[in-house]
This record gives structure tokens, C-alpha cells and sequence, in this order.
């Protein structure tokens, strides 16, 4: 069987669109919102989902199973470890 | 012009896009991390696991090495989609690195790697808060203007 076209797989180039556009607002409240997160849930997990922050949890499993519980859609969600003093990344 | 950001307490580039598996019939919205340094772009486990990615099922077995050594990654078919808002979507089809789950590793982010990133021109101004990338190329192209 051949591989899947790129155009069968994303379907809706529109409905794609918008649903980037607003990964990327609830992305970018990591950037505007840095300082009231990492006063509120500093070391602690939190999900983005509607433009603020659904659920929080000290350690991934536990976040992911309060997204479950909460019905957010995984694929659609920013997830994020939040620590004033983040360990340096050398990749 | 398909625009990122600046992130985190960190100061480190992100893009957003849309990542499928198609052999997997997975797909998910992801924050990559922009980086260069990286030969080609990697799934690190906080994304696979929020995206449920069954690890039994993953196929490959890729040695990926970095300043920390070496980590045993798997190799999937993936589609990576970025947006330009309402003109246009680009379409990146390539073989994604999936780094093995390593709790020691979920506050990594994944990478967006040079199999996608040569194929743009990227303006890194961090002093302006401007990251933004134009796509000499891609797989595919999704003109959004034309209704």
C-alpha cells in the first residue's frame, strides 16, 4: 500500500489554519504571562487550553490525567514545566 | 511569513505546528524549540506522551547523539505543517526522531531540526522579540487566499 498523500492527511487546510492560530495564542501566554505563571506554579506543570490555564500538577502523569478528566483534547493543548530557575539546556 | 516567539523564562525560540503520524494515525499541535545544532527534528517525551504515542509500536532504532551522549530514538514518517495566518500553510514531510521516555527528559522540548529548518529564511532578533521564518520550500503548499 502507498504512503498517504500530505493532502489526505491534513484534511481542511482552513479548519488546520485557525486550529494553529490558536495553538499559538495559547503558546505565546507562556511568553506574555511568564511572570504571574512562575509566581502561581513555580515547578509545577500546567496545561493551556482556551487561553488560560485549565489544570496544573507536580509531575506530568498527574497533569495528564487532570486534562483527561477535564475532556481537553490532548493533540490541542500546551503543556509546560514551569521553574523560575530552569536548568540550562546545551542541545 | 510563519511567525514564533520567544518563550519562557528561557528566552529560547519556539515555532508552532502541527505534527502527524500517519502510520500511527496520530497528530497534535507542538511548540518546537528552533535549533540548528540539531541535524534533524525529534519528538521528546513530554510531547509523546501527551499525544499517547504507543512506544510498543514504534519502529527504528536511531542512535542520537548529543552533549549529554547518546539516546536510543525511533524513526516514524511524519508530516509537520506551520501556518502563515491566512495565506498559507507549508507542509514538511520527513522521518522524525522519537526520543525513548526518559522522565529525566520531559521538560526538554522538542526540536525542530535542520531537515526542516534549511528550507527557510529565519529572522532571529531576540532584542526586537522577532522570530519569523520564510519557507523557500516545502513538500507542500496550501494557498489559504484562494476560497
Amino acid at each position: 500500500m502507498g504512503q498517504v498523500s500530505i493532502k489526505e492527511i491534513i484534511g481542511d487546510p482552513a479548519s488546520l489554519d485557525a486550529e494553529l492560530q490558536e495553538f499559538r495564542q495559547n503558546a505565546s501566554l507562556l511568553s506574555s504571562k511568564r511572570d504571574h505563571l512562575i509566581g502561581k506554579y513555580s515547578k509545577r506543570w500546567i496545561a493551556i487550553y482556551d487561553h488560560q490555564v485549565k489544570a496544573d500538577g507536580i509531575s506530568l502523569n498527574q497533569l495528564l490525567g487532570k486534562v483527561d478528566e477535564l475532556h481537553i483534547p490532548r493533540d490541542r493543548v500546551v503543556i509546560r514545566y514551569i521553574d523560575k530557575n530552569a536548568r540550562r539546556m546545551i542541545l | 511569513m510563519i511567525t514564533g516567539r520567544f518563550g519562557d523564562t528561557s528566552g529560547r525560540p519556539y515555532i508552532e505546528g502541527r505534527l502527524y503520524l500517519p502510520r500511527l494515525n496520530i497528530s497534535g499541535d507542538i511548540s518546537f524549540l528552533v535549533d540548528t545544532g540539531a541535524d534533524a527534528s525529534i519528538l521528546m517525551p513530554s510531547d509523546s506522551k501527551r499525544l499517547g504515542i504507543p512506544f510498543d509500536r514504534l519502529e527504528g532504532d536511531n542512535v542520537c547523539g548529543g552533549i549529554g551522549g547518546e539516546v536510543h530514538c525511533f524513526t516514524e514518517r511524519a508530516v509537520i505543517v506551520f501556518s502563515d495566518p491566512n495565506i498559507a500553510l507549508y507542509a514538511y514531510d520527513l522521518d522524525i526522531d522519537i526520543m525513548q521516555d526518559d522522565p529525566q527528559m520531559e521538560d526538554v522540548s522538542s526540536l525542530l531540526g535542520r531537515d526542516a529548518l534549511d528550507r527557510w529564511k529565519i529572522i532571529y532578533d531576540p532584542q526586537d522579540s522577532c522570530l519569523q521564518a520564510t519557507a523557500h520550500s516545502a513538500d507542500m503548499i496550501f494557498d489559504l487566499t484562494q476560497k
